[in-house]
């Protein structure tokens, strides 16, 4: 028997643990047809059943207009699992229960999982598990996610639930008043509109979107206040009256102390936002130096792999496995370590709690960019890579600041780029080369927050984002945990960018190497390069430059590699590099050149990447034209402003 | 009263929340009408604040605080918002430099203070106290 199984629950109760410890690393990761929060599944057998489990987001309630919200109600309303987990987090139950109360007016099918039942004991708290299932008329399953307590016993309940035992309907009693009139609306519900008429008109009472222009037509009740304040405070009245009965032993309060003294420190008024700048510097220290060797390693691999393969002769096939697919997958496998240690690094960070603190402590700056400080944390990541960066926004939780952060993403100045201003830099301008390097990466951060601010202006409507984030207690993160985070977000990167990027090297080659067996200059890739030129001429760029920039949009490193071939110098032969590229750029074309590689458009990998994260073309469109013509804006401006008052 | 207007360690009964779009999961939190919040502390920049609900911390911006109503406690009433009245110093909301410094006025916790039109008196005697400490000294009604 299949059984579906759907995890419900408030973020950070543990409901993604859970969900690990019930399916492992098997699991897969989609987005929601039309939008774009992360839909995780997996499977696993038991006792001659497949389960199949929904990680569905987590929220607080399941009346709202959040994307979150509204994902997790549909779902659960519209296409109902078999069995429905609660995963509450013991040691805060109120809003886990509250959310359970709304999660029962849906369906009958619920199990409620305690989780963090071990610290639960530690701190001499009892739990009495039938008054829960007394009071809930649901199965009641004590679990930790920390010790893999009771996942057993969970996956038992699942399949009795789903056999149709402990199906009991218990109301919850709103109140003579209230239940008045949802009698009244219940009545005026026809049949063909809702089956469960009690919650549609209960949504119907709370003002909820979509229920009440469903139902508006179709409902008549002379009074026209809004009861979603008197609903939900009835709601918690039996939530604090249910954990008096099933709570007993040492009270919970006292678990604030230790939280609130880590919290002085890492959110303090003065030192909070030096703490923040350190530990993103040993973040970037670790992913960029501690697997910087990792990198080399590969890196000297695959040209070594590629010179083997290349000594059994020259032929077109030799060429397209050693240059094509060996030199361009290549070219990107070797950023895999940095990639993993990055998410090595965000898994602890996010894990013991620090990354929403950090969030707390930038919102102020980020709200200036009606971004919150949620999008902080991905675009930093982006002066790494731009692929990560935007993975990580996933994490956001509004849909506007989510596009926001996608797509002002890409004007982070990442790592692939720096090679290109090194070799410019040292050719054109030895004598200010940190003042450059400097203004580009000024130019990187301003343009960022341009467009984060001008994308909500013009899509959304300049509306802001709200922030209403639970800052989880500190915890000491498990290895299990960030092994499988680290994966996770690793491997997706490993797949998706991987298979374009093959498909990219492959085309690449093809271009450089047809029609005269290797001859760059004579190549299809020099035929774009000149149809290029006509485009870029006004900005001083000549047809090798052209090629290389055409290239450099499959990754940007590569602009160093193709402008060394072109050329004919050895990468790092600066004094003939320096006599060869003077024929093409001047100084102030040089500069307009690196204005040009910060900002035009986005590498494959990361075109690739918003592709996945939106599920849209449009706005892969709408990043490439747009940052194109940024970048053709800003270094006409340069040469402009440079011929009228430097030269 | 809004709950952005609260000073840190002031806890508060939620009155009501103006409606907006975010209003049920202001609500799914557990800011509903009779439940209590404590204001924990500020973000270095002023904006948002964290605060505690049940056993919860959860961050607000003050544009999302101020949709809530609140009204204060009689054992948490920061000494900016007293009125007229007989009191007893609760707590005292800061670090060690700003205790020396009211315990040199003659505040510390357990103190009893008496607030006359508008005008602070400590064992009769009468103290001048600047209003960015007032709102640091927390006060319960005696």
């Amino acid at each position: 028997m299949v059984i579906s199984a759907a995890l419900v629950g408030n973020p950070n109760v543990g409901k993604t643990s859970i969900f690990n410890r019930l399916v492992g690393a098997r699991q897969y990761v989609a987005n929601w047809p039309g939008v774009t929060v992360t839909k995780i599944e997996g499977a696993t057998e038991w006792k001659g059943n497949t389960l199949h489990f929904i990680d569905l987001p987590g929220t607080y309630s399941l009346t709202s207009k959040t994307i979150d919200e509204k994902v997790t109600r549909d779902y659960l309303f519209f296409t109902p699992p078999n069995v429905s987990l609660l995963i509450a987090d013991s040691l805060n139950p109120e809003q886990s229960f509250y959310l359970l109360i709304e999660l029962l007016e849906i369906t009958n099918s619920v199990i409620l999982v305690m989780n963090s039942i071990d610290e639960i004991r530690n701190r001499g708290v009892k739990i009495d598990k039938f008054e829960l299932e007394k009071h809930f008329g649901v199965p009641v399953v004590f679990t930790s996610a920390k010790t893999g307590e009771g996942i057993d016993e969970l996956k038992d309940k699942i399949i009795e639930v789903a056999n149709g035992k402990h199906s009991k309907k218990v109301l919850f009693d709103y109140g003579s008043r209230i239940e008045n009139y949802i009698n009244k609306v219940i009545k005026q519900i026809p049949d063909n509109v809702f089956t469960n008429k009690r919650y549609a008109a209960l949504k119907f009472l709370e003002k909820d979107e979509f229920f009440y222009e469903k139902l508006k037509s179709h409902v008549n009740i002379e009074c026209d206040e809004d009861f979603s304040s008197e609903i939900s405070k009835t709601r918690y009245e039996h939530v604090v009256y249910i954990i008096k009965e099933a709570y007993s032993g040492n009270n919970l309060s006292y678990v604030k102390n230790i939280n609130d003294r880590i919290d002085h420190i890492l959110t303090h008024k003065i030192f909070g936002i030096p703490i923040l700048i350190f530990v993103f510097y040993l973040v970037f220290k670790f992913t960029f130096e501690v697997m910087q060797p990792l990198s080399d390693l590969l890196d000297v691999a695959f040209s070594n792999l590629s010179e083997y393969v290349k000594s059994f002769g020259n032929n077109a096939f030799i060429s397209l496995i050693a240059d094509g697919v060996i030199g361009g997958v290549g070219g990107i496998l070797v950023f895999v370590p940095n990639i993993f240690g990055l998410f090595l690094a965000l898994g602890i960070l996010e894990e013991s709690g620090y990354l929403p603190r950090a969030a707390f402590v930038l919102d102020r700056l980020m709200y200036k960019l009606k971004l919150s400080g949620r999008a902080f944390m991905s675009l930093i990541l982006g002066f790494g890579c731009n692929v990560p960066s935007i993975m990580t926004a996933r994490g956001l939780p509004d849909e506007k600041e989510r596009i926001g952060t996608i797509l002002s993403s890409p004007f982070i100045s990442c790592s692939a780029r720096l090679p290109v201003y090194i070799m410019i830099i040292g050719i054109f301008f030895k004598g200010y080369k940190s003042e450059v390097l400097f203004s580009i990466y000024l130019i990187s951060i301003l343009l960022t927050a341009f467009s984060a601010y001008f994308i909500n202006k013009i899509f959304f409507k300049g509306e802001n984002v709200p922030l209403v984030m639970e800052l989880p207690r500190y915890r000491v993160p498990t290895f299990r945990n960030i092994f499988i985070y680290t994966w996770n977000k690793g491997s997706h990167f490993l797949k998706k960018a991987g298979t374009i990027i093959l498909v990219t090297s492959i085309a690449v080659w093809g271009l450089t190497y047809f029609p005269n067996h290797g001859n760059i200059d004579t190549s299809f890739a020099s035929y774009i390069g000149k149809g290029l030129e006509i485009i870029l001429k006004p900005l001083g760029f000549d047809w090798k430059i052209s090629t290389a920039l055409f290239f450099g949009g499959v990754a940007k490193e590569v602009i160093v590699s193709t402008i060394s071939m072109l050329y004919g110098f050895a990468q790092g032969d600066i004094s003939s590099a320096k006599m060869l590229l003077s024929q093409s750029l001047s100084p102030l074309s040089a500069y307009a050149f690196l204005v040009f590689v910060l900002l035009y458009i986005p590498c494959f990998a990361t075109l690739a990447t918003i592709k996945s994260e939106t599920g849209s073309w449009k706005w892969v469109v709408f990043s490439v034209v747009y940052s194109f013509s940024l970048a053709y804006l800003f270094s006409y401006i340069v040469i402009f402003v440079g011929k009228a008052f430097i030269f | 009263m809004t709950l952005d207007q609260v000073p840190e360690c002031t806890k508060v009964k939620i009155l009501s929340i103006m409606d907006s779009n975010i209003r049920n999961r202001i609500l799914g939190l557990g800011i509903v009408p009779g439940s209590v919040v404590e204001v924990v502390r500020t973000s270095p920049m002023g904006d948002p604040r964290m605060y505690r609900v049940f056993n919860k911390t959860i961050s607000l911006r003050n544009s999302e605080a101020n949709l809530v109503e609140v009204e204060l406690l009689n054992d948490s009433i920061p000494l900016i918002f007293a009125s007229d009245g007989e009191y007893i110093v609760e707590k005292l909301c800061g670090g060690r430099m700003f205790r020396v410094k009211v315990e040199k006025l003659g505040v510390s916790v357990g103190v009893k203070l008496k607030i006359s039109n508008g005008e602070l008196y400590i064992h009769e005697k009468k103290v001048v106290i600047g209003s960015g400490m007032k709102r640091k000294i927390i006060l319960r009604r005696g």
